[in-house]
């Protein structure tokens, strides 16, 4: 008879740490959402501006391009929509998670400053495309006149 | 219908004044480069000190040098 109490006592500590391992596993994954997609947005977005810069070391010609312009305009809304996405995801994933692991927790937690700001560095960022654009446009105009 | 276009009658005055391009240059200080965009119609606007230069050179009116058609 002790026998059976203890295989029962095993199923029942096997699923208590199968249990537990899943909590913790669900409890990485919503920690990781919280920072992972910002972080990623972020590292995108240093990528193009790294690839603009290294074109427009060329000379003032290769800076003051259309190449230039669509770099300015593809970090603009990586940051815009990036930083968006992931407060979103973020929000869900820190109130999930304190759900999970506090006693006392709210259904909504604020997002970052740094993604709002990420936010208007991305509409900067659109803004200067659209200047670089329009100034190359008058440009080409001004060079085509004799 | 093609869009309506300014024309630099550029060559016609030349052949007129038996004159060739690179002269011209010389006279009204362009280079030869930007003459043969005026003159082909790829130029996009002329300064009125290079309309000038052109016609104190070739000896004509500005309406001479452009016509639109």
């Amino acid at each position: 008879m002790p026998t059976r109490w203890i295989t029962r006592l095993e199923t029942l500590l096997t699923y208590a740490l199968v249990l537990g391992c899943l909590t913790a596993l669900a409890a990485g994954l919503l920690y990781l959402l919280m920072w992972a997609p910002g972080v990623a947005t972020g590292l995108l977005a240093l990528s193009t501006l790294v690839r603009a810069l290294r074109r427009a070391r060329a000379g003032d010609r290769a800076l003051f391009s259309a190449t230039t312009a669509d770099h300015l305009r593809r970090i603009g809304w990586i940051l815009i929509a990036g930083s968006l996405a992931s407060a979103a995801l973020g929000m869900v994933a820190e109130a999930a998670l304190a759900a999970m692991l506090l006693t006392e927790s709210y259904p909504f937690y604020p997002p970052s400053s740094a993604l709002l700001w990420a936010v208007v560095a991305g509409f900067a960022a659109l803004g200067v495309s659209e200047i670089v654009r329009r100034g190359l446009a008058l440009l080409q105009e001004v060079e085509a006149t004799i | 219908m093609g869009e309506p276009i300014v024309r630099v009658r550029l060559d016609e005055l030349l052949k007129e004044r038996g004159m060739t391009l690179t002269e011209l240059s010389h006279r009204v200080e362009i280079t030869v480069v930007n003459l043969s965009i005026l003159k082909n119609g790829h130029a996009k606007a002329i300064r009125f000190s290079t309309l000038a230069r052109l016609c104190q050179a070739l000896g004509c009116q500005p309406g001479d040098l452009l016509t639109y058609e």
